[in-house]
């Protein structure tokens, strides 16, 4: 389960998120709808860890992964995410691509066949 | 853990910007720390001269150069004749000859024992009164034949890019070509106008060696003049500062004047078609063209060719291996130095995109806007009050850092961090952050995407930043004539040795090593145009 609570976001004095709670059980799909420049990329940049949120907290299965006392990295949620645009790395084969994110993870979780 | 603004990436780039701007500090602490009685008389005396003759050299080789450089653009770019992409390449050529061997090989070509001068004296026409090229107008002129190549490769590179959708347009509306020139392309070009411009003074007022040997007294002869010739290190700093204030001030009115406004423009596929040249003005064109490109570039490789060839015998000894030596230990170091911290600090601003970061890189660039000469005098007050210090701390009987490799290095990566960083970080722009934010996603924390996605990507860019930073030290000279230990000869130096002990021609090898390494960045710019095609 993913938990969202009382996040909020600011770039300099623009208020991009303000008071958001969510929350995703497991197995959910969920939508996020909004005209351009609602906050809907912040919230999943968050989510991932690519922004750090100014206030609130947020869970991922239980575990805090933000706090206003903590940041988990995002190469520490296993949270997954597909960009919008290509985010191929252009120095690595096609194999390799696939295979880069097993190539981080601990030499027992390493089976690519 | 809290993710926190200051981490080992924000602190380390602040560190090493402070420790760039140190030599500059120091300047301006020497200049604000009272008066010397040498830098009384210079102000009663002379420093006005150097302060107006700088100032006009800056004028005449920036109308000279924007001749040179504006004109051939719009004709290679706008006009179809025969030998059109020849002169395109010859013109940029200029750029490999550094503007103090050109100026040596003018003084040879026409001095006063020069073949040409005694073959017109055996005619009778200059008897009794030589032309004296020692003078300040043949300054102005080589300077120019030399710097023009700034001004005419980015004013064509943004010519060809203007050339296309908004010039259709216009002509659609009835414009006739000219008033397309003076109403579209030079509005739009101006921005490139005023950039290349600004090198090219920048250029002017770092020039040490033409100034010097043809006697046109200049901010930065005086400021090595006042710490070597004077000793006195209080009025070196004080006209380090003019010089640098100057440069500060044009800094600030080409910003001004572009506004907000960019060099960058869409590159658009469909070209203006060229007009055929024909009858009297494709001859005109062709006059126009070859006088840059003869004299700034096939008289003096002419010149550097046959007088290489013919003291070749010697003048290759183990001193002319020794120089070449200690040229490559120097700028290999520097360049290596300089693209390390380029990088870093360009990974800073990557991962921490904000004002103060922005800043960081503006500041530690900063030594490309400042004469070699001012960063020269900056490092070597800088380290004598380190060594005096560690001298009184720990009793010590002899300089440390003073006069050493340490100094020489340090100053080059003062000086050229800025090339470092525009490759560095324009080569950044190009990856897409999604790319980071994938490794990141997939498991790996900013070390490991540092080292196993963005620098494989960006290896080849690191290599051509060392290559360009490599051949920018090689030919650099007054910051080498300042800091270099004593003794310590490189390429540069050998060549205004020579030069200076009236021995020009045997200096010849010497440039030729300097100018066949200067086509270096020349071939591989070209080989990354034609890859980004």
């Amino acid at each position: 389960m993913l938990e969202l609570k009382h996040v909020s976001k600011a770039f300099g004095s623009h208020k991009v998120l303000e008071d958001i709670n969510l929350e995703i059980q497991e197995g959910e799909i969920i939508s996020l709808l909004g005209k351009s420049g609602s906050g809907k990329s912040t919230i999943l940049n968050i989510i991932a860890g690519f922004e750090e949120a100014d206030k609130g907290c947020m869970e991922y299965q239980n575990r805090v992964i933000f706090s206003e006392q903590f940041f988990c990295e995002p190469q520490n949620r296993d949270i997954g995410f597909v960009f919008q645009n290509y985010a191929l790395f252009p120095h690595l084969t096609l194999a390799k691509n696939i295979a880069f994110g097993i190539s981080a993870k601990p030499k027992s979780l390493q089976k690519l066949s | 853990m809290k993710k926190v603004f200051i981490n080992k990436y924000t602190l380390g780039s602040t560190f090493f910007t402070l420790l760039i701007l140190l030599p500059i500090t120091m300047i301006l602490i020497d200049a604000f720390g009272g008066d010397s009685e040498t830098l009384e008389h210079l102000k009663a005396t002379v420093l006005e001269d150097y302060i107006f003759n700088t100032l006009k050299l800056i004028f005449f080789v920036s109308i000279l150069s924007l001749i040179f450089g504006v004109v051939s653009a719009y004709i290679t770019v706008f006009y179809e004749f025969r030998f059109v992409t020849l002169f395109s390449i010859l013109l940029a050529l200029p750029f490999v000859i550094p503007t103090y061997i050109l100026g040596y090989i003018y003084s040879d070509i026409f001095g006063f024992f020069s073949p040409l001068h005694l073959w017109l004296k055996d005619l009778g026409i200059v008897e009794k009164h030589y032309f004296d090229i020692l003078n300040f107008n043949s300054v102005a002129v080589i300077l120019s034949l030399g710097l023009y190549p700034y001004i005419y490769l980015i004013v064509k590179s943004s010519f060809l890019k203007s050339s296309s959708a908004l010039l259709y347009p216009a002509l659609s509306l009835g414009k006739s070509r000219t008033a397309l020139f003076y109403q579209v392309i030079l509005p739009l070009s101006r921005p490139a106008i005023i950039g290349s411009l600004s090198l090219v003074i920048m250029e002017v007022v770092n020039e040490y060696g033409t100034v010097s040997y043809y006697g046109v007294d200049t901010l930065s002869t005086a400021i090595y003049s006042a710490w070597f010739g004077l000793n006195d290190p209080k009025s070196s700093a004080f006209l380090s500062m003019i010089a640098m204030s100057i440069i500060f001030v044009l800094l600030a009115i080409e910003k001004f004047s572009r506004g907000s406004s960019t060099y960058k423009s869409e590159a658009i596929s469909k070209k203006l078609k060229k007009v055929p040249l024909l009858g009297i003005k494709k001859y005109l064109a062709y006059l126009f063209l070859s006088i840059p490109v003869f004299f700034g570039f096939i008289l003096p490789m002419i010149w550097i060719v046959f007088y290489a060839y013919r003291y070749a015998r010697d003048v290759i000894d183990e001193e002319f291996a020794i120089s070449i030596l200690n040229s490559f230990v120097s700028s290999s170091f520097s360049a290596f130095f300089i693209v390390f911290l380029a990088f870093f600090i360009s990974y800073t601003v990557r991962i921490h995109k904000n004002n103060y970061t922005k800043y960081l890189t503006k500041f530690s660039g900063i030594g490309y806007a400042i004469p070699g000469v001012v960063i020269g005098v900056g490092v070597l007050s800088l380290f004598s009050t380190i060594d005096h210090a560690l001298i009184a701390l720990l009793d010590l009987d002899e300089l440390l850092l003073s006069g050493t490799l340490i100094a020489m290095v340090f100053g080059y990566v003062v000086r050229f961090l800025a090339v470092g960083l525009n490759m560095t970080e324009s080569s950044y722009e190009k990856i897409s952050i999604n790319i980071t934010k994938a490794s990141r996603n997939l498991g790996l924390n900013y070390w490991q995407t540092l080292l196993r996605v963005e620098f494989p990507i960006m290896k080849k860019t690191l290599l051509f930043a060392f290559l360009l930073v490599f051949v920018d030290v090689i030919k650099e000279l007054p910051l080498t004539l300042v800091l270099r230990p004593f003794n310590y000869e490189t390429l540069s130096t050998k060549t205004y040795e020579y030069a200076t002990n009236s021995m020009i021609q045997e200096s010849a090898i010497y440039a030729l090593v300097i100018v066949l390494l200067c086509f270096i960045p020349v071939l591989l710019s070209n080989a990354k145009q034609k890859e980004e095609r």
